[in-house]
């Protein structure tokens, strides 16, 4: 019986997050009459876009039981970077190679602190935030003291803004490709299984030989690498570039992880739930400004789901952990 | 049941049941007031299962305990402290940050709103304290002291309770012989003052110095209770064991000429310059009791620091850690299955490539139907018996979880395989096949080493054995008809030749 | 063995080392500018700052257990809100302070709970907390700062002085001695550090572990709670927004001040004397014009060197972290 509940638990998440999904949609259509519009959906899209994509990466972080609160910094980080040198000469895909790499950086030094030295992943990760935060605004007073900057080149912003084939925001295009991404790494990818037997029990993981710290040092940078990305893509399309943006964004992506089923402890989660994780938060969010109810209503329920989504998780998550 | 007033304890038919396993079957036995008595048993035995009903920290799922007369079925420490059994638990149930003053008070302070007063017997502590070792201040912090003395300082915890019956979990297992003789004298004072001592401890040699009477526990069952008067080490061994029926020995067919690797002088703080090698498609087999030194062997060969070489092949190898031993051809079945060896949360499919992805990858990816293909064949090959492939290991039976860590290990198709304790809590029929999945090994042309506290075990499987006491190796003989237990008994046990 | 010294002389040295650290940079900050060695100066940055003192001086104790507290920032704004909001309706301001720290109670009683009954983490906990008084805080006020309708009287405590001390600096005196006392001299600090260290040994103990642990989280709570009120009192306004990183200064504090996130070590001196190193770097930097994002950048290698000496290297290898070292609570076959 018990095996039963266990994955009719894994799979229950799943169905409960699309049932809840369709709930919300079929309710906002019918509460407000401007959810059902493209323009309405591709800008809930977006906003979902920019937590998803870094958290396509740091769901597999959390699958083997570590986690990066930096990545709200490294994407102001990013942005500004990207920004500034473009503005300043550099060429559109160079400028975005630079950042990519540098974001990556962060990312190793939270690889060198957590996998390498051991460090308690909360605190190593907030230093991170911090010194990437302040590096950020260090940037943007290069650029002449102001924290918003403007006057970026044509095709910067073109960018962001043009349209895949057309129809689809970049930024959406790349979500998804990411989400595929992960999807394809956690099912079929030797990183994967690896990743799954780090968080199910990292000593029987090195019994087995398994490159503990390589990996998980690995999965670091490219949580770096996808916040930089996320950092270009949004900076590109809004124009401008603040580095006070981003911030409590690792919360965001941590609340779409765990309500898609990955616990915190490691060994259990997937892509797909937390693809519907974050688009029951975004739709939530989306119905609270349509329906008029003030921001703050928004954080307290954020605030709820967490705690909610973690009771709930309890009940089954520790039996299947023994 | 007569009231006998010179039992300060009285067990009768305890039992435990966990979920899928019954750890006592029926313990019962007396303990008689003002006495010395010990309880011994290999691992997984039951020791620690009985302790914990004992002292409160488990209840237990049936059978009666008396504490002079009386019922006694304590629902938390707390209740058989203050019923006078205090315990000494393996794990150090000390607090490092803390100073010893404050770790001896712990719990029972006398206080006036939250600020503790100055103890009562505070003088009685200190007493006793010296008398172990006076070089420990009651200020010291407890975590800068050496193991031996928080050992001390726990000791002298439970003492400075006004208990009549004290209990102690393997108390002297690090401590060294001057200090430990400093133990038994105090629990030779104490007994003479009337105190109850049930101690627990697989050092035969502490047994027969401080001991009366000694229980011997096998598989959750009460063996015998016998008075240590006229009892020598060897016939303990026997006790402990069991008798020997041999598993029919039949030898692995390759010629075992070929020397495979080579162990030169090799030492850690337990192990005193091993030397053995090992042959082609041969079992050798490691036999001693508990802490005879035959899990820091295997640990050497899979990782751990040590002085002295390994040589594999003729080349001199260094293994610095687990994955450097894999690469140079070991593999290891671990002793703690549930901690080092399964996945838990994992299906078994998904278990058994984790030691070598590549063999599940087709052009660079992970490929299901490799995968469900691998399973199949081990699930078949080592009798697995799960619903299905998919079933997570944490919940199939010891047996079955050790196969599949085996399945495991065996996927890694290094030259040699080790064993430590293969079928220890595995039920017989699991048993005689992962026996025979050795010997097929062997077979192949593969080198296993086993090691094992299980004679039966031993004698039935390996080509040569290797006898361990005391963190050296006594002696290697060749197995065959004129094998003699008794013999290898004696030498295990310590006896001199 | 004489191991007593040894545990003095390392214990004294943390401290000393940070008290040396914030005498140095005293010294560095008054000969780099003018104004920072003037008494003014002082009484400034430690009124400004005497909410910090007081919350990581108690959280210092909750974080000794080997938990920590995420939503201090979000129950001090919250706090501040409401009693601005209370002293607009014209209710005294003492009863409005006591309304507003069992409102702070509250929180704690929510967050203990969480942590010891239902086993959450102390972090998703906290934070989940974190984001529900900080989403109060702006729902009680709608938004907006109280500001305006606030008797004359609000200001007047915290700007008061007594024997030529400004009352905050006062208060954070007494709070940090009264947490140096439960601390160092009652059961409560000793049971707290006896859980950190070894939750086991303490529970067999017969320790009831939860309700320490609960009566903790209850009590930073609080003092999250009275600084919001003194925070609120001192600027004149109940801001929703106020002190964002409020917790993470705390946490820094109390982590280079020498307790580890995973407790059992520490003192409330030593996190005194981090915090002070904090605020005046803090306020030296402000003096020579380096501006915040350097703060904030010298904050996070703070931050990440304080956890680096803590947890690699605490007490001279006495937590061996090596590969096959055991740990030093079991005995080893």
């Amino acid at each position: 019986m018990k095996h039963v509940m266990h994955f009719l638990h894994t799979d229950m998440q799943k169905v409960v997050l699309i049932g809840i999904l369709a709930a919300l949609i079929i309710g906002l259509a019918f509460a407000s009459p401007n959810f059902l519009s493209v323009t309405n959906f591709t800008n809930v899209l977006l906003k979902v876009a920019i937590v998803v994509i870094i958290a396509s990466a740091a769901n597999l972080l959390m699958i083997t039981g570590n986690f990066d609160l930096s990545v709200g910094s490294v994407l102001a980080f990013s942005g500004i970077l990207h920004a500034y040198m473009s503005k300043h000469g550099v060429p559109i895909e160079l400028s975005i190679m630079i950042t990519l790499i540098v974001a990556s950086g962060w990312g190793g030094l939270n690889a060198l602190t957590v996998s390498v030295l051991g460090i308690n992943p909360v605190i190593a990760t907030v230093g991170t935030l911090f010194i990437a935060r302040g590096f950020a605004f260090l940037i943007a007073r290069w650029d002449g003291g102001a924290n918003i900057m403007l006057g970026l080149p044509r095709d910067f912003v073109d960018f962001g803004r043009d349209p895949v084939f057309g129809l689809v925001p970049l930024a959406i295009v790349v979500m998804l490709v990411a989400v595929a991404i992960f999807m394809f790494i956690e099912k079929r990818s030797a990183l994967g299984r690896k990743a799954y037997a780090i968080g199910t029990n990292l000593k029987s993981a090195k019994m087995s030989g398994i490159n503990t710290v390589g990996i998980v040092s690995l999965l670091y940078i490219l949580v770096g690498l996808f916040a930089g990305l996320s950092g270009v893509l949004q900076t590109s399309r809004v124009g401008l570039a603040a580095p006070t943006v981003g911030k409590g964004l690792e919360f965001d992506v941590i609340v779409a992880i765990i309500l898609g089923g990955t616990s915190m402890l490691g060994g259990v989660g997937s892509t797909f739930g937390m693809l519907l994780g974050a688009l029951v938060v975004g739709f939530t969010a989306n119905g609270m400004v349509l329906l008029g109810i003030p921001f703050y209503y928004q954080t307290i329920a954020y605030g709820a789901i967490l705690i909610g989504t973690l009771l709930l998780s309890q009940k089954f998550d520790t039996k299947a952990k023994a | 049941m007569t009231r006998n007033s010179d039992n300060v304890i009285e067990i009768r038919d305890i039992e435990k049941s966990f979920p899928g396993v019954k750890a006592l079957k029926g313990v019962s036995f007396d303990v008689k007031r003002g006495s010395v008595h010990c309880i011994v048993g290999e691992n997984g035995a039951g020791k620690s299962t009985f302790i914990k009903i004992l002292t409160g920290a488990q209840p237990a799922s049936k059978g009666e305990i008396r504490l002079n007369g009386d019922p006694f079925a304590p629902h938390h420490v707390s209740d058989a402290i203050a019923r006078g059994i205090s315990c000494l638990y393996q794990e150090l149930n000390i607090v490092e940050d803390l100073s010893v003053e404050q770790n001896l008070s712990l719990g029972q302070e006398k206080h006036s709103f939250l600020f503790p007063k100055k103890a009562d017997n505070l003088d009685k502590a200190r007493s006793i304290l010296a008398d172990f070792d006076d070089t420990i201040q009651l200020s010291d912090r407890v975590g800068n002291l050496s193991v031996a003395q928080k050992q001390i300082v726990e000791i002298t915890r439970a003492l400075v309770t006004d208990c009549s019956v004290l209990v102690m979990d393997e108390p002297t297992a690090a401590l060294s012989l001057g200090e430990t003789s400093k133990i038994m004298r105090v629990i030779e004072r104490l007994r003479d003052n009337g105190m109850t001592i049930i101690y627990i401890s697989h050092k035969l040699s502490e047994i027969f110095e401080i001991g009366d009477t000694v229980s011997v526990l096998r598989d959750g069952e009460m063996v015998g209770t016998q008075s240590l008067e006229g009892m020598t080490q060897p016939d303990l061994v026997r006790l402990m064991l069991g008798k020997v029926v041999a598993e029919h020995y039949i030898p692995s067919t390759g010629p075992r000429t070929e020397t495979v690797m080579e162990v030169r002088d090799a030492s850690t703080h337990k192990l005193k310059n091993i030397s053995f090698d090992l042959k082609k498609g041969e079992i050798l087999g490691f036999f001693g009791l508990l802490g005879a030194g035959k899990t820091e062997v295997a640990e050497i060969l899979f990782g751990h620091a040590h002085s002295g070489d390994i040589r594999k092949d003729n080349q001199i190898v260094s293994m610095k850690s687990e994955r450097d031993a894999l690469r140079a051809g070991f593999a290891l079945v671990p002793e703690e299955r549930r901690e080092e060896g399964i996945f838990g949360l994992l299906s078994v499919m998904k278990n058994i490539p984790l030691m070598n992805l590549k063999t599940v990858m087709r052009n660079g990816l992970v490929s299901g139907k490799a995968e469900r293909d691998l399973a199949d064949k081990y699930i078949d090959a080592l009798q697995i018996a799960a619903s299905n492939r998919n079933h997570p290991v944490a919940l199939l039976s010891g047996g079955n979880q050790q196969k599949v860590v085996i399945a495991k290990c065996l996927n890694r198709n290094s030259d040699i395989i080790l064993m430590d304790e293969p079928t220890r809590g595995v039920d017989i029929g699991a048993k005689q096949e992962i026996h025979n999945i050795i010997r097929d090994l062997a077979n192949e042309g593969k080198s296993v080493i086993v090691f094992s506290s299980e004679l039966q075990e031993i004698t039935g499987l390996c080509d040569r054995i290797v006898l361990m006491y005391d963190g050296a190796i006594r002696e290697t003989l060749t197995n065959g008809d004129s094998i003699n237990t008794d013999y290898i008994l004696d030498v295990v046990a310590g006896k001199e030749a | 063995m004489r191991t007593q010294s040894k545990f003095m002389g390392l214990v004294n040295n943390q401290n000393f080392v940070l008290l040396l650290i914030f005498v140095a940079l005293n010294i560095y900050f008054a000969s780099s500018t003018n104004s920072f060695f003037q008494l003014g100066n002082y009484f400034n940055m430690m009124t400004q700052n005497a909410a910090l003192l007081l919350t990581a001086a108690a959280a210092t104790l909750l974080m000794k257990t080997g938990n920590f507290d995420l939503s201090t920032t979000a129950i001090l704004a919250f706090s501040g809100v409401l009693y601005a909001i209370l002293a607009t309706w014209g209710i005294p301001l003492t009863l409005a302070a006591l309304i507003t720290l069992c409102a702070g109670a509250c929180f704690g009683i929510i967050n203990g709970v969480l942590v010891t009954r239902y086993d959450i983490s102390p972090f998703i906990a906290t934070l989940g907390m974190m984001f529900i008084g900080g989403g109060s805080a702006l729902l009680i006020c709608g938004g907006q700062s109280v500001r305006s309708g606030l008797p004359e009287n609000f200001k007047s405590l915290m700007q008061a002085e007594v024997f030529g001390l400004p009352v905050p600096i006062l208060m954070a005196i007494l709070g940090v001695s009264v947490f140096w006392v439960l601390a160092e001299k009652t059961l409560i600090g000793k049971y707290a550090m006896a859980i950190g260290s070894n939750k086991n040994a303490a529970a067999l103990a017969g320790i009831n572990v939860d309700r320490t642990v609960l009566g903790l989280f209850v009590l930073v709570a609080v003092v999250a709670s009275l600084s919001g009120i003194m925070t609120a009192s001192r600027i004149g306004t109940g801001d929703p927004r106020t002190a964002e990183f409020f917790f993470m200064d705390v946490i820094v504090a109390i982590m280079l001040g020498g307790t580890p996130l995973t407790g059992g070590r520490g003192t409330v001196i030593g996190t005194v004397i981090a915090a002070m190193i904090v605020i005046v770097i803090g306020n030296g930097l402000n003096m020579l014009g380096i501006l915040v994002f350097w703060q904030t950048v010298i904050k996070g290698v703070i931050l990440i060197a304080a956890v680096t000496i803590n947890e690699r290297f605490s007490f001279a290898g006495l937590r061996s972290k090596g590969k096959f070292a055991a740990p030093s609570n079991s005995i080893q076959e």
